[in-house]
């Protein structure tokens, strides 16, 4: 078909060419073509001429078509080095039509999110780029910017200004250009500029200090705070009488050592938090989370912008900057201002639930320093909990953390005017019910163990003897240790106190420890899957062999689980680490493997095993976007670990011999194939040799047979994974569904018609669209995938989508009456290695005995085995479809 | 192309620029000055012509918003001046202007008792000769002259204007705010890259603190003055600043449950409100999608204000009009609690020197009010930043955004203009000017023709260009292929068109001249570089040749008018002889003496006087019949396309005869 192609592309007309180009693209995309799947020398050497010389054709489309094309098809990599390539991409980021010069940058992007290593020389073409007058072409430059600094983020970079030189590393300056970049013309550009800018880690404290301060840094280094430069002015002496003073949050720049407009990172955020664009401030508040994680300076320096915003005049915002607040501040405690209080108690009357419940979770992490902030604060809490009785678990939780850290503020004095304790006088007993009282007292006795000795002196018995009834209420609302704080002659409160609590305690952890061990259990993971994969020989048999397999798992399993529970809602891991985890489960599986691979006892469990193998390897092969070729190597080797471990749990002789045959074939072409690949490499492990060797020549087959199953074997016990260690630059791929594009209530429709759903994703990271497809779940638990139109699928960013299809085709065999839920998810289409095996091994299934050659022909050719379907969505979204019978309404001329 | 600041220039208020451009005149803004009582307030308009004809003068006047000092002096100069061309202003612009004309028309005439100002119907009038612009529509003022509106943040209605003549361009910004606020988006632009950009520099060595600490400041004021049982006066414009502050203050009171009293002073508040909703889609991003369920100009705290109310004891703020205290309420209230220090006054925004609010700003003890009154000022003020300019950063980003050859400074102080001037010059190396009242600035600017190409010449070149190419690259030995790059730059060989009115000059190859059906075009050879893809710039010395189109081949033509009397004289001809057959015989005889220009026309000269001269193939000179508009002897020159170079010879020879 290439052949073909390329012979028609010596004849076709410009748009024609176009055509063929997109298509061999496409096939590239699908098939491998180029990559895995040779194509003929003549067909090839045609395909590169035209090519060559379409790159400078004088249309733009086809320009852009051919240049897409290029590093695929790679024309003369034989002759010239291997960044000839990407120098002639390169050029081409400076041609004269903005199409082209996008499409050069984007062929770029892809490369490096395929895993080939970019020149660094190209860094200066990409900043160059971002002052095109195209806004296309200035997104696919930021992004580029990104991944170049991420790759070489040590290498200098000299600045030259002011006859002074200086040399600065690579990673600051890429982020100083991206700070620029917030004042783009574009919003889209500006909303991208603010996004990547949280993807930066290590950035010096002096440039993400001044992304908080429109004060220039003159040359780079020296900064003259604002009370500096107001002394100089005055030291001039007194102004001159008809001069008008500068206005009060301005400041006079009178200097001439800096520039205004390169200035460096000034006021990046400040100026990405007053767009007038929501999305643009969306963006910055999440780059601000993210980089507040990486530095504590820095986030107490954002704590004040980001309460700021939630006067905001947009939702989003408002909810956006809540979140990152939360986020902070489980991190270290916020330390509010009044005024900063003030603010944040009154964004607690948002009509809006989950700002309410945002403003908690905030406050819970927040401390204030003085008692009357804290009264005031409870005063708010008590309004909030008259006015919105949904909320009292979330501000329960918030005053127990509240509790918790402000044991110094809580005094005697303060408790009195919370509780209405008169010195003087009894006071009468506060109802038990009331949840008001409970909140007081929840938040008391969360304070530290002196503190509630020192109360116990000043609070009414009944407030102990309420105590059992609330703690068994509020479940979670109180220490462990509250028993200690009741005095001792209210003997009978703690003997029901000390009665054993039903539900484990669960330990809270604060989120630096989570992140400490969450980075300490990587390692872990780390040490024991290169423990795997470099052990030695192992004497003394098999069954020591087999203990030590059980042993690795076993602690394979438990740092896994180390790492999952020191996984909270609010850490953001690495995304390469997040590969590593699952590759990591997966090895745990296959030390499982071949520590059972003696008995043959368990087959179904084989099975799973294997198929679970095989699944995680293509989950991670196509959720990962810049896995280095080794990575994936690794990950084809695992696949044939999988492939084995599943012919092994077969008993070959109980089927038609040339079905044996056929299936020991597909192996060994996956075998065969592996081979290449690790020869390539030149990565020779030891226990592939007997199974590429198969004897093809022996007449007989069923010796043949039980000799691979003998290899195959062997190839199981002697298996060793690859190193697997992913790049900085991998990132998942992810997609966002809007749950608001999605009706709450069940959708009404007629059930004669076929229902239309809707559905708006965001994706991120998606190399090639053309396999993204929306998985419908059917009430019979069936799933069908679908193929977005192409007219739903926007380019947001390089590699990044919008999705909003609002005419999802789906048709249910319903009648009226029958309510029923489908679920609605985004996944990829993956290309399976070996369609035919790999169908079975994804489902867990064994091919049944009765299984006829003739289906096995039948099932090779069937195109829907080609391709296993990889999730991607967070969660799928259920609708609830309520099927009608639409009757028409009776017209009035109707005669009865 | 020229520049003239009438108003406006080293100097805030009454801004009036006049750009020449392509042969055109355009008035950007006609404002009166706040500081000036007398003939000063208007611009000079004597500048443009003692007569009176403005008309015949000036092509357009471009308003850019509302304020006084950029609309005030219209009516003036339409109805008691006399101009009556086209007037261009946006939407909004265009309905607030006549009542801010009309407040401050009545202020100036019933309380200040004024005579010779314009009346109501002369800004009736003049609003009729109103054209509206919408932003980013280009409208034609006449075949040549094109306008371009683009969002200006400022006040409502606010536009830069991008306007274009033949192969000149300029943009003029009036005031614009690069930051975005509560109700209006941020100014921006394309990159139009205009020979000039003459833009506002009002803060032009500011840099501005964030927005939220200039709030929090202002609000931390106010509430404190209050607290202390002090009245705040807040003078400001009826639109604009005072929405802004109006939201602020209306959020931070519901915010803080507090009582004391807001009013408003301006009857205009109502009709405001009206204006936002009516404009809706000039507002910010905010504005626009929430107004659907609730209008964010619909204040709860704040109450229109009486006259009464102002010796009322107790805390109150007051917003109140205008902004620069030099007239009407706000000067009246200021009046009345100057003299009390518990009282604040917050001035938010910019006061043109000469007014009180000036004054007041520069540390003032006693100000006199008019020529009658003076007042004691012990009341606190404070000087916030709320002006809607765009500060040192913004100006600066804006022509990054631009990217203009040239850079003219306008609407700011000389000292700040200075500095930024140096800025501008050292950032970005285009030359930057601040011109001062009345001087006039001549710029340069390039001589680039642009023109339309056909797609074949295009095709053509581009295909010799990329065989060039494929020639060049075959490489010295064979095995390294060198790296394609792109065509960023090639030759074209073609004719060029000089556009009549609205057709664009176009550069076409000769071949295609049969497809049109104009007998007489100016055109020349002409070799240029095309720069982006399909059509190119082309930049080429444009001479006055005529051409007549023969049947198959191109020739050229020109006709070179002289001074007859003149040349006799310095050949030492008699009067009686033709001058212009004296002439052609003493070019023919200079011909000779060079081997290359030898004339072919052997049997012509045989006769006593030849009428024609032919040098090479084609090259005719001859003395063309008198028309009667044109008595003065001329000389007809015309020439075959391929023998330019020749004909240049000659003609080289006819200039030094002509002189």
């Amino acid at each position: 078909m290439v052949a073909g192609l390329t012979l028609a592309l010596t004849a076709a007309e410009p748009s024609v060419r176009c055509e063929i180009y997109q298509a061999l693209g496409t096939l590239y995309e699908v098939k491998g073509m180029f990559a895995t799947v040779a194509i003929p020398t003549d067909a090839k050497s045609r395909l590169d001429a035209a090519i060559l010389s379409d790159l400078n054709h004088s249309q733009h489309h086809l320009r852009s078509a051919a240049l897409a094309l290029l590093p695929i098809v790679r024309p003369h990599d034989q002759s010239a080095g291997p960044n000839s390539v990407f120098n002639t991409i390169c050029s081409y980021a400076a041609d004269a039509h903005p199409k082209v010069r996008q499409a050069a940058l984007c062929a770029i992007l892809r490369q490096h999110m395929m895993g080939v290593a970019l020149p660094v020389e190209m860094y200066d073409e990409c900043v160059v780029a971002t002052k095109d007058d195209f806004e296309q072409v200035r997104l696919a430059a930021i992004e580029l910017i990104w991944a170049i600094s991420s790759a070489f983020p040590e290498y200098p970079v000299t600045i030259e200004k002011y006859d002074t030189t200086e040399t600065i590393r690579l990673l600051d300056d890429a982020f100083v250009k991206l700070c620029d970049m917030v004042n783009d013309s574009s919003v889209i550009v500006r909303q991208r500029a603010c996004a990547i800018l949280g993807r930066y880690r290590d950035v010096k404290h002096s440039f993400l200090s001044q992304t908080f301060s429109k004060q220039v840094m003159s040359n780079l280094r020296r900064f003259v705070p604002r009370g500096q430069r107001g002394k100089s002015n005055k030291g001039r002496g007194p102004p001159k009488a008809s001069s008008i003073p500068t206005p009060q949050g301005d400041a006079e720049v009178d200097s001439d050592e800096f520039k205004l407009l390169d200035s460096g990172a000034a006021g990046a955020f400040v100026h990405g938090l007053e767009d007038e664009y929501q999305e643009v401030r969306d963006a910055a508040i999440e780059s601000i989370t993210e980089l507040s994680i990486g530095s504590t300076e820095f986030a107490a320096k954002a704590v004040d912008f980001l309460v700021d915003m939630f006067n905001d005049s947009s939702d989003r915002v408002r909810l956006c900057a809540i979140r990152a607040l939360v986020a902070i501040g489980d991190r270290s405690v916020i330390k509010l201002t009044e005024e900063q209080l003030s603010i944040a108690l009154s964004a607690m009357k948002d009509a809006c639930h989950t700002v309410r419940e945002g403003i908690y979770a905030f406050l819970a992490v927040s401390a204030v320093a003085q008692p009357d902030a804290l009264s005031k604060l409870m005063a708010a809490m008590k309004s909030s909990l008259d006015k919105y009785p949904d909320d009292q678990m979330p501000i329960y939780r918030a005053l127990m953390a509240l509790g918790l850290s402000h044991s110094n503020v809580i005094n005697t004095a303060f408790v009195r005017a919370l509780l209405g304790i008169s010195e003087h006088y009894l006071s009468r007993e506060a109802r038990i019910d009331d949840t008001v009282y409970a909140g007081n007292v929840i938040l008391l006795m969360n304070t530290d163990l002196p503190t509630r000795h020192e109360l116990a002196t000043i609070l009414p018995d009944y407030v102990f003897s309420h105590l059992p009834y609330l703690r068994d209420k509020y479940r979670g609302c109180f220490p462990q240790d509250i028993v200690q704080s009741v005095p001792t002659e209210l003997g009978f409160v703690r003997q029901m106190l000390e009665q054993p609590r039903d539900d484990p305690a669960v330990v809270q952890l604060s989120l630096n420890d989570r992140q400490r061990r969450q980075s300490s259990a990587l390692a872990n993971i780390r040490s024991v899957l290169s423990l795997v994969s470099d052990r030695e020989e192992m004497r003394g048999g098999d069954d020591v062999e087999r203990a030590w397999q059980v042993e690795t798992a076993a602690l394979l399993a438990r740092r896994v689980g180390e790492f999952e529970h020191s996984l909270g809602d609010v850490v953001t891991v690495p995304q390469a680490e997040c590969v590593v985890v699952e590759y990591a489960r997966a090895i745990e599986l296959v030390l499982l493997v071949q520590s059972r691979a003696a008995t043959m006892l368990r087959r179904q469990e084989h099975i799973d095993l294997a198929s679970k193998i095989m699944l995680s390897m293509y989950k991670i092969e196509a959720r990962s976007v810049g896995l280095d070729p080794s990575c994936r190597l690794a990950l084809v080797y695992l696949r044939l670990f999988a492939h084995a471990a599943w012919l092994h749990a077969h008993s070959m002789t109980s089927y038609d011999t040339r079905l044996a045959e056929r299936m020991l074939a597909e192996f060994s072409l996956r075998a065969k194939r592996a081979d290449q690949l690790l020869r390539d490499r030149s990565i020779l492990p030891s226990e592939l040799g007997d199974l590429v060797q198969r004897p093809t020549e022996s007449t007989d087959p069923q010796p043949a047979t039980k000799q691979t199953a003998g290899s195959i074997r062997a190839f199981i016990a002697g298996f060793k994974p690859l190193t697997f260690a992913p790049l900085g630059r991998c990132q998942l791929v992810s997609a966002s569904c809007s749950k608001t594009a999605v009706a709450r209530r069940p959708v009404e429709f007629n059930h004669v018609f076929p229902l239309n759903l809707s559905l708006s994703a965001s994706l991120a990271w998606v190399a090639h669209r053309s396999k993204i497809v929306v998985e419908v779940t059917m009430p019979t638990n069936e799933v069908i995938a679908l193929h977005p139109l192409p007219s739903t699928l926007k380019p947001l960013a390089p590699l990044h989508w919008s999705l909003s299809w609002d005419a999802i085709p789906v048709a249910l065999p319903l009648s009226s009456g029958e309510s029923t839920a489908i679920g609605l998810t985004i996944a990829l289409k993956h290309t399976v290695d070996v369609p035919w095996s790999d169908s079975f091994i994804v489902k867990g299934a064994v091919v049944p005995d009765m299984y006829k050659i003739e289906s096995y022909y039948k099932a090779a050719g069937d195109l829907s085995r080609r391709h296993v379907c990889i999730p991607i969505a967070d969660s799928s979204i259920s609708v609830g479809v309520n099927p009608v019978e639409f009757k028409p309404p009776p017209s009035s001329f109707t005669r009865i | 192309m020229k520049v003239v600041p009438l108003g406006a220039g080293q100097d805030v208020g009454r801004s009036c620029v006049l750009v020449t451009l392509g042969g055109k005149t355009i008035m950007f803004d006609c404002g009166m000055h706040m500081g000036y009582n007398d003939e000063r307030r208007f611009p000079d308009f004597n500048y443009i012509t003692t007569e009176g004809d403005f008309t015949s003068r000036i092509d357009a006047v471009v308003i850019t918003h509302f304020h006084l000092d950029h609309c005030g002096a219209l009516p003036h100069f339409t109805e008691q001046r006399g101009y009556h061309g086209p007037i261009y202003m946006t939407p909004p612009t265009k309905a607030i202007c006549p009542i801010l004309l009309e407040d401050f028309r009545k202020v100036a005439i019933e309380r200040k008792g004024e005579t010779g100002f314009f009346t109501s119907q002369h800004i009736k009038d003049c609003m009729k000769k109103v054209v509206p612009l919408h932003l980013h529509e280009t409208v034609w003022v006449d075949d040549e002259l094109e306008l371009r509106a683009y969002y200006a943040g400022h006040v409502l209605g606010a536009a830069m204007v991008y306007a274009r003549c033949g192969n000149e361009s300029v943009v003029y910004t009036g005031d614009y705010n690069m930051t975005p606020d509560r109700h209006l988006g941020a100014a921006w632009i394309d990159k139009v890259r205009p020979d000039v950009l003459i833009t506002e520099t009002t803060y032009g060595t500011t840099i501005r603190d964030s927005k939220r600490s200039r709030e929090r400041d202002f609000l931390e004021k106010v509430h404190r003055c209050v607290l202390r049982g002090g009245k705040v006066l807040i003078p400001c414009f009826a639109l604009g600043r005072a929405q802004e502050l109006c939201i602020l203050i209306d959020s931070y009171w519901e915010r803080m449950g507090l009582t004391v009293p807001v009013y408003f002073s301006a009857g205009l508040t109502e009709k405001a409100n009206r204006y936002y909703k009516l404009f809706i889609n000039w507002t910010n991003q905010k504005v626009k999608e929430s107004f659907v369920n609730r209008n964010p100009f619909d204040f709860k705290y704040i109450k229109p204000w009486s006259r009464d109310y102002v010796d009322l004891p107790g805390p109150m703020v007051v917003f109140a009009t205008p902004g620069m205290l030099h007239i009407g309420m706000s000067l009246e209230v200021f009046r009345k609690w100057a003299p009390d220090e518990r009282n604040m006054l917050i001035m938010p925004g910019y006061c043109v020197a000469g007014t009180v609010g000036a004054k007041v700003l520069s540390g003032m003890k006693v100000v006199e009010i008019d020529q009658y009154s003076q007042v004691q000022i012990n009341i606190d003020v404070q000087n916030l930043s709320f002006s809607a300019h765009a500060d040192a950063k913004g100006i600066m980003e804006l022509i990054r955004q631009a990217s203009p050859r040239n850079v003219v400074l306008v609407h700011g102080e000389k000292s700040r203009m200075s500095y930024l001037k140096s800025k501008i010059m050292g950032e970005f190396g285009c030359p930057c000017y601040d011109p001062a009242n009345g001087e006039l600035l001549e710029i340069e600017t390039g001589q680039d023709v642009r023109a339309l190409m056909s797609d074949q010449l295009f095709q053509a070149a581009w295909a010799k260009e990329q065989e060039r190419r494929q020639k060049s690259a075959v490489p010295l030995d064979d095995s390294v292929v060198p790296a394609a790059t792109p065509i960023t730059q090639l030759p074209i060989r073609g004719v060029l068109f000089l556009g009549d009115g609205k057709r664009p000059a176009r550069l076409l190859d000769p071949s295609e001249f049969d497809l049109d059906d104009i007998p007489v075009v100016s055109a020349s050879g002409v070799e240029g570089e095309s720069s982006s893809g399909e059509d190119a710039t082309v930049a080429a010395g444009v001479d006055d040749l005529t051409l007549s189109s023969g049947s198959d081949q191109v020739v050229f033509s020109t006709r070179r008018v002289f001074d007859g009397t003149d040349l006799a004289e310095r050949m030492g001809l008699p009067s009686s002889v033709d001058v212009a057959a004296a002439t052609l015989l003493a070019i023919r005889e200079l011909l000779l003496t060079d081997p290359a220009t030898q004339p072919t026309d052997v049997e012509a000269t045989r006769g006593k006087q030849a009428s024609v001269v032919r040098v090479g193939r084609s090259i005719e000179l001859s003395v063309p019949a008198k028309t009667t508009e044109c008595d003065l002897p001329s000389l007809h020159v015309s020439w075959a396309w391929e023998e330019e170079e020749l004909a240049t010879q000659v003609l080289v020879v006819v200039n030094r005869v002509l002189g």
